[in-house]
């Protein structure tokens, strides 16, 4: 009799363990009550480690160790392009996937926020980032590192991705060391 | 008489205290790793993204395809052996399962702490940015030294009784200390926006 009241117990605490961890989860969810706070947090989706098997065409076939993935559809997409093109034009390790419906859209993006200096490549349906890396959600950051996939990340502010991403790569350079 | 019924009696009545205290031990030590298995189980079930995550950074080749199954797989290892160890007649076995997983997590841990591993675990349900390091050795030792010998040693019939209770009761009361940030939140909303405000 008191094991079975033990077990009754043991289910009304698991349930209350499991209640608070589903909140936990949504609380994590919810975005910050400071819009403009800038935030940047892992990309939890991306195949980080992967070598991806080629480059487009338009990256000269070649790695960058930065790639910011943009979509013509996102609204915060348009203010990191803008701060891309009006505060970091100087960045030149990074280059652009913009993913976009269709061609025209894309070629239409670029050319509306200046992005035309920046290496970039239109990405059709976001074919090759969701095919080669999992990644279906911008803006994102895609940071590679002899040539895999080191760490992913979606932001919303390139200064400070800039900033994490430098840290993240001298950080790497003292594992080496080690 | 006197003389030779102290020496008989004495071993007698220490090694009934001593089989108490052993009973005690085996319940509280069973109760305090079915709850932090249970809590750590379950957070890993609701939220096994970081767990991956953390897996992901250590080994860097394959790790992108771990996917979310493994910590799941994990998660309810954890929950079956933290219940086993509170029945008397699963205790042996639940006591190897638990000793498995101590091992799992001093591995881990040693290679977190070695690769200066970044990217948080959410272990035990922790929201913090903790990545995987030397606090999951210790867990893991303690989980290899306390759970074999609380699975070793004898128990009576109340075993059960008591350590269900009080792993029902630690549970709850360590859920409620590890997510206590949150319970301030929703307890008192105004407060947490207030300090947030400050920030």
């Amino acid at each position: 009799m008191l094991v079975a009241f033990g077990f009754v117990l043991l289910v009304f605490a698991v349930a209350i363990v499991v209640l608070f961890a589903m909140l936990a989860e949504l609380a994590s969810r919810v975005p910050s009550r400071e819009p403009d706070t800038p935030w940047t947090r892992p990309l939890e989706e991306a195949r980080v480690g992967r070598v991806p098997e080629a480059w487009p065409a338009d990256f000269a076939g070649k790695e960058h160790p930065v790639v910011l993935v943009l979509s013509t559809a996102c609204q915060s997409c348009r203010a990191v392009a803008v701060q891309l093109s009006e505060e970091h034009a100087d960045w030149a390790d990074v280059a652009l996937v913009i993913s976009t419906s269709s061609r025209p859209l894309g070629d239409e993006f670029v050319a509306q926020y200046k992005l035309g200096r920046f290496t970039y490549y239109i990405d059709e349906g976001g074919d090759w980032v969701s095919e080669e890396f999992g990644v279906r959600t911008s803006p994102s950051a895609l940071v590679f590192r002899d040539g895999r996939l080191a760490t992913a990340h979606v932001f919303s502010d390139v200064a400070t991705l800039r900033s994490m991403v430098s840290g993240e790569g001298e950080q790497s350079k003292e594992k080496e060391k080690v | 008489m006197h003389t030779r019924d102290i020496p008989l009696k004495l071993p007698i009545v220490i090694g009934s205290k001593m089989r108490v205290l052993n009973e005690y031990f085996s319940v509280i030590w069973s109760s305090v790793i079915a709850a932090l298995l249970i809590n750590a189980g379950i957070a890993k079930m609701v939220s096994p993204g970081r767990f991956r995550q953390a897996l992901r950074e250590l080994v860097p080749g394959v790790g992108y395809r771990v996917g979310v199954d493994l910590p799941r797989i994990v998660a309810g290892v954890e929950v079956v052996a933290a219940v086993g160890l509170l029945v008397s007649v699963s205790r042996p076995w639940a006591a190897v399962v638990v000793a498995t997983l101590g091992a799992g997590f001093i591995l881990l841990g040693t290679a977190g702490w070695m690769r200066r591993s970044a990217a948080p675990c959410g272990c035990f349900g922790l929201d913090t940015d903790k990545p995987l390091g030397l606090i999951n050795v210790a867990f893991g030792i303690a989980l290899i030294s306390l759970g074999s010998m609380g699975g070793l040693i004898e128990v009576d019939e109340q075993y059960s009784a008591r350590a269900l209770v009080l792993t029902s009761i630690g549970s709850v009361a360590l859920c409620l200390w590890l997510k206590r940030r949150l319970v301030v939140r929703l307890l008192i909303p105004s407060r947490a926006m207030n300090r947030s405000e400050v920030r």
